[in-house]
């Protein structure tokens, strides 16, 4: 079975378009989308109307749960003063642009899906704003995939598409018992941790990124998705070309900021990624 | 003999004009003074330049009415804006004073080379000159001041970013003076079009080639965008909002400079925001 995985269309009809497209021509079988339908570009309820109309399974991400639950629902997501202002405005434009039963259909969006040994997920499994950049810690990359139960975990949400394999390998859990510091410098106190150390194997995991349709940050406006087929377990990173100057027009036309514009001709997000994308939103 | 006190340099933005004077008073180790024609009320480079050279007077325009440089004893550096003739000063004394040009490599037969007594070899390429000599484009020069505003670092980065790759027009040169909110002021120097970014100005005797008719066939975003980014030897501000200059100053091609001064506006601190950075320096440095 053919799987397409797409994230992070941010209001980008065009682009979305294009992809969808370009999954015909592939002749996927199924689609997943991680979230993410608006947020920034010009046409949030034509994304929502063109997703619920085919029926996409998909995840609620960052800028849809904000988008129901108010600005900034992860307090932690802005890195700069000019990006969270900037944030303010799309929130508020987007916020006035749409229709009430495009807020329900995101306020009711699951936070993760599952196929098989497949999970997918906006950010990560932990939470929508959470970053899983392709660099991040081995240990935490394998803990994020583990506490789904999947062996392929399915992320967006840093517009920079990867794969990562996390061989199989052993791991080392220590727990620590609270106020017993002390005693731990003791060499008679450490072996008895070492008693404490839980080992075991884990076999081959993978994460996998599906980039942006809407936002790309990679640094080209290329529209990027994700093709994974259950029976041979290859995974292919799509790169979709696509009208990004009808999307600029757009952007403008709508209102707002020309700034946003620019930057989705030259393949960055609009907001910067976060200041510490490793962190754990602790909401 | 005895050197001429004054010396006039002139040549394109972005040039090196600066950059020159500051080695020659670097190198003399004496005290000297320094005056930038053309700077309006955001004289950057005299605020960078004091910052650097502990040895340097700044001088203000009227002073040059009625200047005694014996007096002052020390050698005075008079930086010419590009925007600025310098066939047509009419400075006292100007006729006993030294003229130098600072050009492109390749630069020849330019309005410089006629005024100038000597002529200095600069880092830059010759696209911008044939940009600014072009009679086709219309420059825009926009500065702003910006003293008393604090900018938060990311934000900085990326209006800046924004700024020299052309999000608000193409931008040819650009400069300013930025107290961020840990305390500290840094000058950023972006040149556009730089062939040897890093190349100090040398000085040279005889002219170089010819600048041909292809220069308009120069393609500036082939050019990588270059910014150099110096902290100024200052003590950090800590106390409230900075009383020093700051304040920024771009030339180019279509600016779009509503959209610059806002943007520039949405990378600064409130006050609360400033007196939390504020306290949380003061804790941290002791």
């Amino acid at each position: 079975m053919k799987l397409a995985v797409l994230s992070c269309i941010h209001g980008n009809y065009e682009a979305l378009n294009a992809v969808l497209s370009d999954i015909d021509h592939q002749n996927a079988d199924k689609i997943y989308c991680l979230g993410d339908l608006v947020g920034y570009g010009p046409h949030p309820n034509a994304v929502v109307e063109m997703i619920r109309s085919l029926d996409i399974p998909t995840c609620q991400g960052c800028w849809d749960e904000d988008i129901v639950e108010g600005l900034n629902a992860c307090e932690c997501s802005y890195p700069s003063v000019l990006a969270e202002k900037r944030g303010r405005l799309a929130h508020e434009w987007t916020q006035q642009t749409i229709h009430p039963e495009v807020r329900e259909y995101l306020a009711q969006l699951p936070l993760s899906l599952r196929h098989g040994d497949l999970c997918f997920v906006h950010g990560s499994p932990h939470s929508q704003h959470e970053y899983l950049l392709p660099n991040i810690n081995a240990f935490v990359a394998l803990e994020r995939v583990l506490s789904t139960g999947a062996n392929v975990l399915f992320c967006g949400h840093t517009h920079v598409p990867y794969i990562r394999q996390l061989e199989s390998g052993q791991l080392q859990v220590r727990v620590y018992s609270p106020g017993q510091e002390s005693a731990r410098e003791s060499a008679q106190e450490s072996a008895k941790e070492s008693s404490r150390t839980t080992k075991f194997d884990a076999p081959l995991k993978r994460i996998v990124n599906a980039g942006s349709v809407g936002e790309p940050r990679h640094g080209r406006p290329n529209a990027t998705y994700v093709l994974y087929d259950t029976d041979t377990e290859q995974v292919t990173l799509r790169e979709v070309e696509y009208d990004y100057h009808k999307t600029c027009a757009d952007i403008v036309a709508k209102g707002l900021s020309p700034i946003f514009a620019w930057r989705l001709a030259h393949g960055l997000e609009f907001a910067e990624r976060a200041d510490d994308p490793t962190h754990v939103c602790e909401r | 003999m005895r050197s001429p006190l004054l010396t006039l340099v002139a040549g394109p933005p972005g040039i090196g004009k600066t950059t020159w004077i500051r080695q020659q008073i670097a190198a003399a180790g004496q005290p000297a003074g320094y005056l930038n024609l053309g700077a309006g009320a955001v004289p950057l480079d005299g605020t960078y330049l004091a910052a650097e050279l502990p040895n340097l007077f700044l001088w203000e325009e009227a002073d040059l009415l009625d200047w005694e440089l014996d007096e002052r004893s020390c050698p005075l550096f008079v930086e010419l804006g590009f925007q600025i003739d310098p066939s047509t000063l009419s400075l006292p004394r100007v006729a006993a004073c030294r003229r130098v040009a600072v050009l492109p490599p390749a630069a020849t037969q330019t309005e410089w080379h006629d005024w100038a007594e000597e002529v200095v070899v600069g880092g830059m390429g010759v696209s911008l000159l044939a940009m600014v000599s072009s009679e086709a484009q219309v420059l825009d020069l926009w500065r702003s001041p910006l003293t008393g505003q604090v900018f938060d670092p990311a934000s900085l980065d990326t209006v800046w970013f924004e700024l020299t790759h052309g999000a608000y027009g193409k931008v040819l040169r650009a400069k300013g003076l930025f107290d961020v909110a840990d305390g500290r002021a840094f000058y950023f120097n972006f040149v556009n079009a730089f062939v040897n970014a890093t190349a100090a100005p040398t000085a040279t005797s005889s002219p170089s080639p010819s600048l041909s008719s292809d220069l308009s066939a120069t393609d500036l975003s082939a050019a990588p965008p270059t910014t150099d980014y110096t902290e100024l030897d200052l003590p950090r501000w800590l106390e409230g909002r900075p009383t020093r200059l700051s304040g920024v100053e771009v030339l180019g091609i279509g600016l779009d400079q509503r959209a610059i001064a806002q943007t520039l506006k949405d990378c600064c601190l409130d006050d609360e925001a400033i007196a939390y950075y504020q306290q949380q320096l003061k804790a941290s440095l002791g």
